[in-house]
């Protein structure tokens, strides 16, 4: 630790010698290094957070940078990531910052979160906080949230040691909602969230003062007024790894064109649905009776899932998933699709 | 009863508060107002009364001093 380099944090009572240790020891992941991780980002990494990690896939541009200020005009193209990374590791060589060059996604996430020890919601879109939000659930991860509209933001911390989440507080994702780009956004607005943030991650890793935690606050910078508005924990209890499975990961899907001829295909429509098809090595097992019928599914060949559109097929491959079956594939086509293609797959 | 707008509910009601004076106090009342209104449905936002975000689908008291307020997630960052 160079002390010195920190000594005016050092020398506040809340902090201290062990107080920078736990800095220095914290591990904390930033998804999105737009708006709110320019902000956020300097001031992790000038207080001493040994740990940071940089998720962002997206690429300089010249609109983003009135407000992302690590950026320059000489890297438009490059990664946001590891544009960050290289001038917060200039600035502050004695800490190890690693840049990931990819978008959040269900595939990732777990494993990204699991190796942190807080995660940072930097993001500009719900979707993505609703992933941020069930990733961290599963992972048992807390993380500071903060989004903005116009000349307004949102803050909170969410699951941090039984705290409410981002569930807790929206069920459910609006019907419509706007990003920075369309509804536009001032630095100084997205810099106050971000700081907003900072903040949060220092009084948890440094356990001062009083988290913003089941209350979000909202900042209207036109007024400077700050409301809290406080919410009820609910039940999470559903968000677990299967869930997060269903919810987020891709399932295999397959041409019937490309696949395997000693394949096996299982038709989860109700026997009375048309169009009625005649597929060798096939069995129609409808998804309500398919707990019960499942002895009949082959194990030791692929299995190519169909219904009538899609939904269902998709519903059956998490349930034969999580029974044990590994070669599963849900087909691109389905019954309307495939009964036009039959004469070929008969052939 | 005075209803506060933030975000994007502020722009779709073209204000950021408002005092109305209903014959009736009750989330029904104030659930057809903001439909009426402002054509928005229960899926559009959050209330909150007095600080305290409400669950719309439960039976909740609304009395005429209270201060409600209307939110929504917020997308940008």
């Amino acid at each position: 630790m160079n002390e010195k380099r920190h000594i005016r944090q050092i020398a506040l009572p809340q902090v201290g010698i062990v107080g920078q240790e736990k800095l220095e020891r914290a591990r904390v992941l930033v998804v999105g290094a737009g708006g709110l991780g320019n902000a956020v980002l300097p001031y992790l990494a000038s207080s001493g957070i040994g740990t940071i990690g940089i998720l962002d896939g997206d690429k300089i541009d010249l609109t983003n940078l009135h407000r992302q200020v690590l950026f320059s005009e000489l890297e438009l193209g490059k990664s946001k990531a590891i544009v960050a990374s290289q001038k917060l590791s200039i600035q502050f060589p004695e800490i190890a910052i690693t840049p990931y060059d990819s978008f959040l996604t269900g595939e990732n996430a777990l494993d990204l979160f699991l190796n942190y020890d807080l995660v940072i919601d930097a993001t500009d879109s719900i979707d993505a906080r609703y992933l941020i939000n069930d990733a961290c659930i599963v992972t048992k991860k807390p993380f500071v949230h903060a989004s903005i509209y116009r000349f307004q933001f949102q803050v909170a911390i969410f699951n941090a040691k039984g705290s409410g989440t981002y569930r807790c507080l929206y069920p459910n994702a609006p019907s419509s909602s706007q990003s920075c780009e369309e509804a536009g956004v001032m630095p100084s607005t997205v810099a106050m969230a971000g700081l907003y943030q900072a903040n949060e991650v220092f009084k948890y890793i440094l356990q001062v003062g009083d988290l913003q935690t089941n209350s979000i606050l909202l900042v209207d910078t036109l007024s400077n007024n700050h409301n809290h508005f406080s919410f009820k924990n609910r039940n999470q209890e559903h968000i677990n790894p299967s869930f997060f499975e269903r919810t987020y990961k891709s399932i295999l899907q397959i041409s019937i064109n490309d696949v395997d001829k000693n394949g096996f295909f299982l038709d989860v429509r109700n026997e009375e649905e048309l169009p009625i098809l005649e597929l060798e090595n096939s069995r129609q097992i409808p998804i309500s009776l398919l707990q019960k019928g499942m002895e009949l599914i082959p194990k030791n060949q692929p299995v190519y899932l169909f219904c009538q559109s899609g939904i269902r097929s998709r519903k059956a491959y998490w349930i034969l998933k999580e029974s044990g079956w590994a070669n599963l594939h849900c087909l691109a086509e389905n019954a309307p699709e495939i009964s036009e293609i039959q004469h070929r797959i008969l052939r | 009863m005075k209803i506060k707008y933030f975000g994007e509910i502020a722009d779709i009601t073209g204000q950021t508060a408002e005092v109305i004076v209903f014959q009736e106090n009750s989330l029904e009342t104030l659930l057809g107002y903001l439909k009426k209104n402002y054509q928005l449905s229960e899926n559009d936002f959050y209330l909150a009364i007095n600080h305290q975000l409400a669950d719309t689908t439960q039976n909740i008291q609304i009395a005429g001093t209270d201060e409600v307020a209307i939110l929504s997630p917020f997308a940008g960052g």
